[in-house]
């Protein structure tokens, strides 16, 4: 039977997307679960494949060589197109995949059974996998076992959608701070509040992951959360929009309050010392761009570009501080 | 035990607290895990074994669910 879903790449990719599960550090919870799954299959490598247009990605991996792989010589594009399993107990016998790179060469994949990873409305967006160097079969329970861990896996990817949490940092996803930020547009338009989004962006936060590693990266980004989650009002959003990009909804704030906010939470992070681990810490500074919401704001995407062009602004002036956009065009800051 | 002390394997009165966005996932979540022990079993694994594998995953489980409802009545307090 036809299944239209299995053939809709863009609709696959957009399901792929709203996961917001790509290109993230290690994540425990898939971590443990490649790990049990080595264990429980007695197989060296096991992964949890993310499939894009054109790679693979794995979200936790064990025992491969590499963290990601172009799709086109992937066994998990093949898994992707089937709603049952994937097994090939000899790749060098099998047309689709003795010429690919990974049987030809590192890691020597000789057998493999996958799973789809399928969302609730029907999209695979990519497999769980067990994989060997050595020709075997995979029995009923075997893929029993794969099929139910799959299912833990949506789980959990499933549970943070819905509580639109950006997993590294804890603050919203960027769907769920332009949730909130539409939320407060509908309010405007009924009521006529004030409120302001303010953006803020890392300053040099390249040279960080440079000089110190992904991993004090990472640090800073969770206590860069914790710093302005410390000082945030119950009634105000916070989102991770980009890698280092965060924005804050401050409702009921008028422009020069929301200035004042930005500034304030720029002076926080600027004082904070940034621990990396090792007793080391950074100073750590952040340029921000602010927007009240005016008439002339009538969307979100409209209002984060009117943030984004301040906070321009702020890094061409210099970094570490605040610039302010008007409906007009123009700016003014400290 | 999980943060908030709930516990997604078993069913208890707590599901009653939960906010229906999240009751469909708990849910599932213990559908699958129940399938999975019974998948471990056939497959000859030691009991030993299947309950640390199912506790890891639990507590995992138990971790994204608390920070879920933090961030769902976080969201409510905004409406």
């Amino acid at each position: 039977m036809f299944d239209a879903m299995l053939h809709d790449e863009e609709g696959r990719l957009s399901a792929l997307q709203r996961l917001d599960a790509l290109d993230t550090p290690p994540e425990e919870p898939f971590e443990k679960i490649v790990n049990l799954l080595r264990t429980v299959l007695s197989v060296p490598m096991a992964t949890v494949t993310l499939v894009e247009r054109d790679r693979q990605w794995f979200k936790a991996q064990r025992g491969m060589p590499t963290q990601e792989t172009p799709r086109s010589i992937s066994f998990c594009t093949h898994t992707i197109q089937e709603r049952e399993a994937l097994v090939v107990t000899d790749a060098r016998l099998d047309p689709r995949f003795a010429q690919s790179p990974l049987v030809t060469g590192a890691p020597y994949i000789r057998s493999y059974a996958g799973i789809p990873l399928r969302t609730p409305d029907g999209y695979n967006i990519g497999a769980l996998c067990a994989i060997d160097t050595k020709s075997r079969t995979f029995s009923a329970a075997d893929i029993a076992i794969l099929t139910n861990l799959a299912s833990i896996i949506m789980d959990e990817l499933e549970l943070r959608l819905i509580a639109g949490r950006d997993h590294l940092t804890g603050a919203l996803t960027r769907r769920g701070f332009v949730e909130e930020a539409e939320k407060e547009l509908a309010r405007y338009a009924r009521k006529k509040p004030p409120g302001a989004l303010a953006l803020l962006d890392i300053d040099h936060f390249k040279a960080i992951n440079d000089n110190h590693g992904h991993p004090a990266g990472d640090q800073v980004l969770r206590q860069l959360a914790e710093v302005c989650g410390a000082e945030m009002r119950p009634t105000d959003s916070f989102g991770r929009i980009g890698g280092e990009e965060f924005a804050l909804l401050l409702p009921d704030v008028d422009a020069p309050g929301a200035l004042a906010v930005a500034e304030r939470f720029r002076s926080m992070i600027e004082a904070h010392p940034f621990d990396i681990g090792g007793g080391q810490t950074l100073k750590v500074t952040a340029s921000f761009g602010v927007a009240p919401i005016e008439p002339c704001v009538t969307s979100v995407d409209a209002w984060l570009a009117a943030a984004d062009a301040c906070l321009y602004r702020a890094k061409r002036d210099g970094r570490n501080r605040t610039r302010l956009a008007v409906c007009d065009g123009g700016a003014g800051g400290t | 035990m999980p943060a908030e002390g709930f516990d997604p394997l078993y069913q208890s009165s707590d599901e009653a607290d939960l906010p229906r966005e999240l009751l469909g996932s708990v849910q599932r979540h213990r559908q699958h895990l129940t399938a999975l022990v019974g998948s471990l079993r056939a497959a000859g694994l030691p009991e030993e074994l299947i309950d640390a594998s199912v506790r890891q995953l639990v507590d995992s489980y138990g971790v994204e669910l608390s920070a879920a409802l933090r961030a769902l009545r976080k969201d409510l307090a905004h409406v």
